[in-house]
Parts: C-alpha cells; structure tokens; sequence
C-alpha cells in the first residue's frame, strides 16, 4: 500500500513541481559555489581582513546607540520590529515625556532642553528605512542623522544601567526595537580581530568537521522550501480521491484510518525529502573533494537533513494533511503560507543562529558560527523535537477525523455549504 | 428573461454560493495586514511594503478558483449545457473577482491615508497588478493540470522566489516599490490579463 502511494504521488503534478523547485532554490539562492575554492574555510593568517562582528563593547555600543536613539526621538518616529515586520512608533505627549526622562539619565540634558528639540530635523531628506537583502529579507537602514542634532552619553553610568535604561525605552516602544537588551550588540559592529577569526576556524575544524559548518548553510537554505513544498503534495494527495470519486470505494476497505492516513502522510514526507537528500549526497561527495587530506564529516549532511530539515518537512505535511481532512477545502496551503511568511520575518533577527522558540525554520545564514551551535544546540534539539511530536500529532487527528467521517459523524465544508445553499433556495421560494 | 439578465442572476448566484468563501479570505488578509504591519505615518516607499507584501495574495485567493466550481466534470457537463454559455459564466466570475480585486487594495490605501502614510494611486495601481499576475498565473495553472494544489502552488511558489530572485526578475519583481525602484508595473498589469484572458477558453474547450 505504501509503494502504491508513493508510486501515486510521485507521477502528479504537484511532486513533479516540487522536484523542479527545489533544484531551482537549490540553484539560485544556495549555488554551487557555496562548496567552491573560493568559500572554501581556510586558517587565517595575521593581517588580513577577517570581516566584521557585533560585540557589547560599551565603549562603541553607547555612543551609537544613544545617537539613533536621539535622532528617532526629535523627530518622534522610532523604528521596531515586534514580530519581525517594520513599524513606525509615534509617541503620544505622556509617553514623549517619559522618553525624555529617560534621554535626560542617559545624555545629562534635562528633559526641558530634549523637549525643546523635537521635530527639529533629525534625519537627512530622502532617507531610505529599509532594502531587500540577498536572500529577500527586509533589512532596516539607519537613516541619515542630521549632523547638526548630536548628543554623548553622560560618563561614568555603568553598562547595567544603560542597558536596564535601554531595556525600558524598548519596552515604551512596544518592543521589537534596536534598544532592546539582546538587540544592543548590532551597535557595537566592529572589525574582526585575528584571534576571533582564528577561533571561528578551529570551532568549524573541530566542531563542523569543514563538511558540518557547508550542511548548516545547506538546511538554511533548504528549510525555507521544505516549510511550504510538503503541504501542496499533502494537500494535493488529500484532495485526490474525493476528486477522483474514489473516496467511498475507498473507505469501505477494511484497513483502518490510521493506517490511510499513515501511509499517505510518511510517502508524502519521504517524496519531499528525496531531491533534499539526493542534493545532501552530491554535496558530501564535493566537500571530501574540497576539503581533500582533511577529516570531513561524512554524515554531516545527512545528520543535518534529518534532524534540521526532515521535522519542517514533517510538520509542513501534516499541518496540510490535518487541515484538508478536516475542512475538505484547501485551506491548509494559506495556513501554511502564512505561518511561514511569519516565521521567515521574525527570524531576521537570528540570521547567524540563536534557534530561540517555536521556529518553523530556524535559520544559520552563515558558513561560520559553529560555536553558537554548540551553544544553542538543545534549544534547536527542543525546537525540532516539538516540531516533528506536533506532527505526529496531527497525523492522529487526521486520522481521527477520517474515522469520523468513515461512520458519517463528520461536518464537513461541502455538508455546510449543500445546507446553507438549500436553506437559502427555500427562503428565496 | 434576456440574456444579459441570466448572466446577472447567474453571477449574483455564483457571488453567493461559491464566491463568498474565497473572499472572505481574501478581506481577512485586508485585516490582518494592519495587525502584522504598522501602517501609521509611512513615507511612499515604506507604505509600499505592507501593499507589496500582502495585496498579491488577494489575486491568488480570489482569482484561482474561479474555474473550481466546475471541477467535477458531471457539474461542468450540466453547467455547459445551460442558457448561459459556459464562457459567460466565466468571464462574469472573472469580472467580479477583478473588481474587488481592485477594491481590496483601495480600501487599504484609504486606511493607510487616514494614518497620515504617503500613498498615491501608483501604489494602488502596482498593487492591482501585482495581484493580477499572480491570480493570472494561477487561474491558467488550474486550466492546464486541473489541480487545485498545483494551481495554487506556481503562484506562491513564484510570489516565494521573488524574496530569492529579487531583481533579477525586473519589470516582474513583485517587491520593486519598496525597494526603492519606481519602475511602472504595467507589464505584470497585461500580462496577468493575458493570463487570464487565455485560461478561459483554455477551460470552456476542454475536454470538449
């Protein structure tokens, strides 16, 4: 029953796209140059540009901070992202105040002399607040300060209070902003020093094996899709019998709905999961040969898949699976599509890794970092492991619906809808 | 009864049976869009960002499933042979789908106005044809697989790309706006009529 599913889902429309785009993002947003001499990782030498890095110097993150914070505060407009999408804060006269009482602990003016500054031209004309990035996340600019307007933070106030400071402005503004406490080290940008790029090498070398740090970027990229391609399979195959006027002939067989509903969810999951795992493959082979004399990780890209990717997949088929059987409608692609379109903008905060709560995808935009791994790797463990649980989840109410609906004792969309139509025809009579 | 007046009663019929779903979709993404963005005090390219994002996927909601009705090839047999041609029954769903398809994104930009946010008709015009093009593509995707998941997944899938591709798509970079681009998408406007206008008789000659 299973390889006739299988056999079933692989010759349809949806599989076929699904193939077709996941080779085309593979192609387009990962490249084959990420595995090329050029990304290669190599140890680095002193003196060479090492790229930059965001740190909680005082020293660097006051003054900048401080200056954006005074610059959105004359004109009243803050920038924030509670939920990863921009917003425009204005404050009312209350909390303008407030803010300046804050302004006033942290730059030694007092709030009288703040006050008298507002809606003076903080930022220059024409200043562009957000770009697309690369990989077509939104990424806010700092506008153009007007040079005129500039203040320094007071000496002496410990990075404590400046930063319970900070946390409390944050909290003003709703959240989501700069000024948050775990927000502040994007002020504090600087170059990387030798020993930090060193580091970086040594955690990729000892941690990631090389061919580890390569299959992170790998499930990066690949979970974006793998959140969204499953459900149209899902849903595709769901929707298929009542289609195809199979569904009584169907539900008359003796093999009972768990077992349906298993074994079209675990074909639809293993048919997603096969061009990821052919790409897994071929790129395993192009890390030994990239990394030739090193010790790669044979299995890291299959590890990877499994565990960073297959619980997206998972919870993508069954979130589908879960929404059709019950609605008969698919409704469960709009659902998906907006969660996922939720997740990829919060997650624009986390590009370099973090994996912190319920991420459909968490994400690691980067080749290094193997040591934030390490350290959040049981928060990523508990995101996946919840994920991949859920799904099963679904797939036992799944199949409690398609019991239910078996013994006709399930209200159904279509039954809804014959009866509001009917009911509407009788009262037009 | 003449026959403009069967295609009206035909249409009020089909606004109330099969319609009203799909747009009651479609106005919840209206509402959700100020929830997940704030649309107060925007400048041109900033209020670009919520339309940009959001109005796209009324075309899909609204103009995919207007051959669905139909799907059952006993309905669409039953259907064919009524007094009123099946392309009229079509194009009546078409027309009003194009409608509040040009209605939703009015209501928004009406709102963003009343926030004190800089919009202008390009920006209702842009989101019009963005959501054309995607409701084009998916409208012609139903017409050639005759699968709903498939019609719905090359609108989406390409509304997906253009976060990668981005302006590498040009004239058909969906996010142009708010990436500061003030290039005129007109193109994505014809070409998603085009789409439309060809899945219609795509769909009546079917099978025929």
């Amino acid at each position: 029953m299973f390889g006739k599913e299988c056999k079933k889902a692989a010759f349809s429309i949806p599989f076929l796209l699904l193939v077709l785009v996941t080779f085309l993002m593979y192609w387009s947003q990962i490249g084959p140059d990420y595995l090329s001499q050029s990304k290669k990782l190599t140890e680095p030498q002193p003196g060479e540009n090492y790229g930059t890095t965001e740190s909680n110097d005082p020293e660097l993150v006051m003054p900048a901070a401080l200056d954006s914070l005074y610059a959105e505060f004359t004109a009243n407009s803050y920038t924030t992202y509670p939920i990863g999408f921009y917003h425009t804060v204005k404050l009312s006269g209350k909390d303008t105040e407030k803010m300046a009482g804050l302004l006033s602990e942290l730059t030694g003016k007092t709030p009288e002399e703040l006050l008298a500054r507002l809606d003076t031209d903080a930022y220059e004309p024409n200043s562009v607040l957000a770009v697309i990035g690369e990989d077509g996340e939104i990424i806010p600019t700092a506008p153009q300060k007007n040079a005129q307007n500039s203040v320094s933070p007071v000496p002496g106030p410990a990075y404590d209070r400046f930063e319970e400071l900070m946390a409390q402005v944050d909290s003003l503004l709703g959240g989501g902003s700069d000024y948050a406490p775990n927000s502040l080290s994007g002020f504090g940008r600087r170059a990387k020093t030798y020993e930090e790029a060193l580091a970086d090498y040594r955690a990729a070398k000892g941690i990631d094996h090389f061919s580890g740090a390569h299959a992170r970027l790998f499930s990066d990229y690949m979970t974006l899709f793998s959140a969204l391609l499953p459900a149209f399979l899902m849903v595709s195959e769901c929707l298929r019998d009542r289609r195809a006027k199979m569904r009584d002939l169907i539900w008359a067989r003796r093999v009972s709905s768990l077992r349906i509903a298993a074994v079209r969810y675990f074909s639809t999951v293993l048919l997603s999961m096969l061009p990821i795992l052919l790409l897994a493959a071929v790129d395993t082979v192009r890390s030994v040969f990239l990394y030739t004399g090193q010790t790669v990780d044979l299995f890291a890209y299959f590890k990877y898949t499994g565990g960073w990717i297959l619980p997206t997949v998972m919870i993508s088929a069954a979130t589908g699976m879960f929404l059709t059987e019950a609605t008969d409608t698919p409704i469960g692609l709009a659902v998906m599509l907006l969660w996922w379109f939720l997740d990829l903008n919060g997650n624009i905060f986390q590009m370099g890794g973090g994996y912190a709560g319920f991420s459909l995808c968490p994400r690691h935009n980067s080749i290094l970092g193997a040591q934030v791994f390490a350290d959040h790797f049981w928060a990523l463990a508990a995101n996946r492991i919840l994920l991949a649980a859920l799904s099963l989840i679904l797939l036992g109410a799944s199949a409690l619906i398609l019991e239910a609906k078996r013994k006709g004792r399930w209200f159904s969309y279509d039954s809804f809808k014959a009866r509001f139509n009917s009911r509407k025809a009788g009262s037009e009579a | 009864m003449t026959a403009s007046k069967r295609v009206l009663t035909a249409a009020r019929l089909d606004l109330k049976r099969n319609f009203l779903p799909h747009l009651c979709l479609a106005l919840l993404l209206v509402l959700l869009t100020p929830v997940l963005f704030g649309l107060n005090d925007l400048d041109t390219q900033g209020s670009a960002v919520p339309l940009e994002l959001m109005m796209p996927l009324t075309g899909i909601l609204l103009l995919t499933p207007i051959f669905l009705p139909e799907q059952d090839p006993a309905v669409r047999d039953v259907v064919a042979v009524r007094s009123v041609p099946l392309w009229q029954t079509y194009s009546a769903r078409a027309l009003y789908s194009l409608l509040f398809l040009c209605l939703l994104p009015a209501l928004l930009i009406l709102c963003m106005g009343f926030l004190r946010s800089q919009v202008t008709p390009d920006l209702w015009l842009d989101a019009v044809s963005s959501s054309l093009l995607l409701g084009g593509l998916g409208a012609l995707s139903y017409t050639l697989t005759d699968n709903i998941a498939a019609a719905y997944m090359v609108p989406v899938l390409y509304y997906v790309v253009n976060f990668g591709l981005g302006s590498k798509l040009g004239t058909f970079w969906l996010f142009s706006a708010m990436s500061g681009s003030s290039a005129s998408k007109l193109p994505q406007l014809f070409l998603g009529l085009l789409l439309l206008a060809v899945s219609i008789p795509f769909r009546v000659h079917e099978k025929a």
